[in-house]
């Protein structure tokens, strides 16, 4: 269903840019921690959607329990990354030689976890108080402050993970273990423990996702797959395992989302973008920066 | 002199093959010794197995006193052992410095960590020219140096070398000899993987030749230069 092409006030314009911003963060954190863990271990990581509808869950509960977001927050980030540690240590490093393996077992957990959600708390969705309630006036537009705190966490989660990998001894870490891990062996890079790190961070910002967006989205058992699907579509086009391919593809969907939402219904919007993502992959197998040996 | 390398009975294998049959040899501190034998006789094979990078063997490797032969790789190199592969295994997309750093081990502080990498950028001037090159970009030799360089910054007790003139241009292999002239005049142990006998028996104390998977000879540089042994072993 077509609507009107209308004008937009620069307030109008404001508000649009900021929703595809934060679309675009909240998409980014998601596709982050997904991004990390296939780009160096190669895992299609399906649990990665139950860690974010865990980090949701345990912000709730943990912030009704003490009556802080933030307490909630970062309390649900620490145990959702100790749940990314056992599962990567019991389970997930036996099958990162066998994707096939690893893509049905995480599907496994992803399922599981969100069953026991689902059986615990009921299907219904639930909302989270914003730590930042009340709105801001931006360029004449009124807009909410939590959505402007989520825009400058996801910055600064870029901006955080950008500096851990280009100028830390670990990034050095993950590049050498990622490109072969045989050779990080021998200079003595103890790759078990980079793989384990590296699944901890990324099931951490998965927390951190799920639980940042609780207040603008409300949770609910299935709210990670929502996210994963585009998450997914993201990782893709930026180029499987390029972080950075990931923050831009995110703001560009985040856009185009929100301005699509000029023209189209909702629905088409998505069903445009991904139509779109399919014709770019047709054209660009590898994304904006994908490695060669992903497809080649 | 004591042993700082003792390889015992080793049968290596990669999935069902046998590679090596009972092996056993020995490197004492600060000595030279070298490997000879023709291509797929299980040379490389020896020194994956010394750093456990092989799918499976039996028998002993015992450094320094202790049994190493269940450890995993980055553990038998955080012991001041150093291996060169054959291939040299140079990360393209990382710079010359970042590859050093790589190697240089957790436990240095940042001062010893610029002075070792100060002592190879001095040893390999090319290298220093190149610190902000990625190593991708540089030439064979230029790699093989890095490849060097890299088991330098760790200090090692004992450098493992694979195949160290393999696949470089003659008047390369030249500044490669000159640099391992210099590495084995120094206080550590070197064991040296090579084909080329001629070119490294002014370089060792002892070796081995070495014919499918199974030690064949062994005696110093001296007994090494036979012609009658090298025919046998060595020639295609």
């Amino acid at each position: 269903m077509m609507y009107h092409l209308p004008l937009l006030t620069s307030s109008e314009f404001a508000t649009y840019l900021l929703n595809g911003i934060s679309q675009g963060m909240i998409i980014f954190l998601v596709a982050s921690g997904l991004t990390l863990i296939f780009g160096l271990i190669g895992l299609i990581n399906f649990a990665h959607g139950a860690l974010v509808a865990l980090g949701g869950y345990g912000t709730l509960l943990i912030a009704d329990a003490t009556g802080s977001f933030w307490l909630g927050l970062f309390g649900a980030i620490a145990l959702v990354a100790l749940l990314g540690l056992v599962l990567e240590r019991s389970v997930l490093h036996r099958v990162y030689e066998r994707p096939l393996l690893g893509f049905l077992g995480t599907f496994g957990m992803y399922v599981v976890i969100e069953e026991l959600i689902s059986f615990q708390f009921g299907d219904q969705a639930r909302q989270i108080a914003s730590p930042l309630p009340g709105y801001v006036s931006f360029m004449g537009a009124t807009y909410p402050k939590h959505r402007l705190l989520i825009i400058a966490i996801g910055f600064a989660v870029a901006l955080g993970i950008g500096a851990l990998l280009s100028y830390t001894r670990l990034g050095m870490e993950i590049h050498a273990t990622a490109t072969e891990s045989e050779t990080a062996e021998i200079l003595g890079v103890d790759s078990a423990r980079v793989y384990t790190l590296t699944f901890v961070i990324g099931a951490a910002l998965a927390a951190l996702a799920g639980g940042l967006t609780g207040p603008v989205t409300s949770v609910s058992p299935g709210m990670g797959m929502s996210y994963m699907i585009l998450a997914f579509l993201v990782i893709i086009v930026g180029g499987m395992g390029s972080f950075k391919g990931s923050f831009l593809v995110s703001l560009i969907v985040g856009q185009i989302t929100a301005f699509g939402w000029l023209f189209l219904q909702p629905t088409y919007v998505r069903l445009g973008v991904f139509v779109a993502a399919m014709v770019f992959i047709l054209y660009k197998p590898r994304g904006f920066f994908g490695k060669p040996e992903v497809f080649e | 002199m004591s042993e700082l390398l003792s390889v015992e009975d080793l049968n290596a294998y990669y999935g069902e093959s046998q590679i090596l049959f009972d092996v056993s040899i020995d490197v004492g501190d600060n000595d030279v010794v070298g490997i000879f034998g023709r291509n797929g006789m299980g040379k490389t094979t020896l020194l994956d197995s010394i750093v456990n990078r092989i799918d499976r063997k039996t028998g002993r490797v015992v450094y320094d006193g202790e049994d190493i032969s269940e450890w995993e790789t980055h553990d038998i190199i955080r012991e001041k052992i150093a291996y060169v592969p054959e291939d040299r295994e140079i990360y393209p997309a990382l710079t010359v410095r970042e590859n050093l750093e790589l190697a240089a081990p957790r436990t240095i502080d940042r001062s010893t960590r610029e002075e070792r990498l100060d002592y190879v950028f001095e040893k390999f001037e090319r290298l220093g020219e190149r610190e902000s090159q990625r190593g991708g970009t540089l030439s064979g030799g230029e790699q093989q140096m890095l490849a060097i360089g890299r088991a330098l910054v760790t200090d090692p007790d004992l450098l493992l070398l694979d195949e160290p003139t393999e696949g470089l241009a003659p008047t390369i292999i030249d500044d490669v000899i000159e640099i391992l002239e210099e590495l084995v005049t120094e206080d550590r142990a070197v064991l040296i993987v090579e084909q080329n006998i001629t070119r490294m028996l002014p370089l060792i104390d002892r070796g081995y030749m070495i014919e499918t998977g199974r030690i064949v000879a062994d005696g110093d540089a001296d007994y090494l230069d036979d012609e009658e042994l090298q025919d046998e072993y060595l020639t295609v």
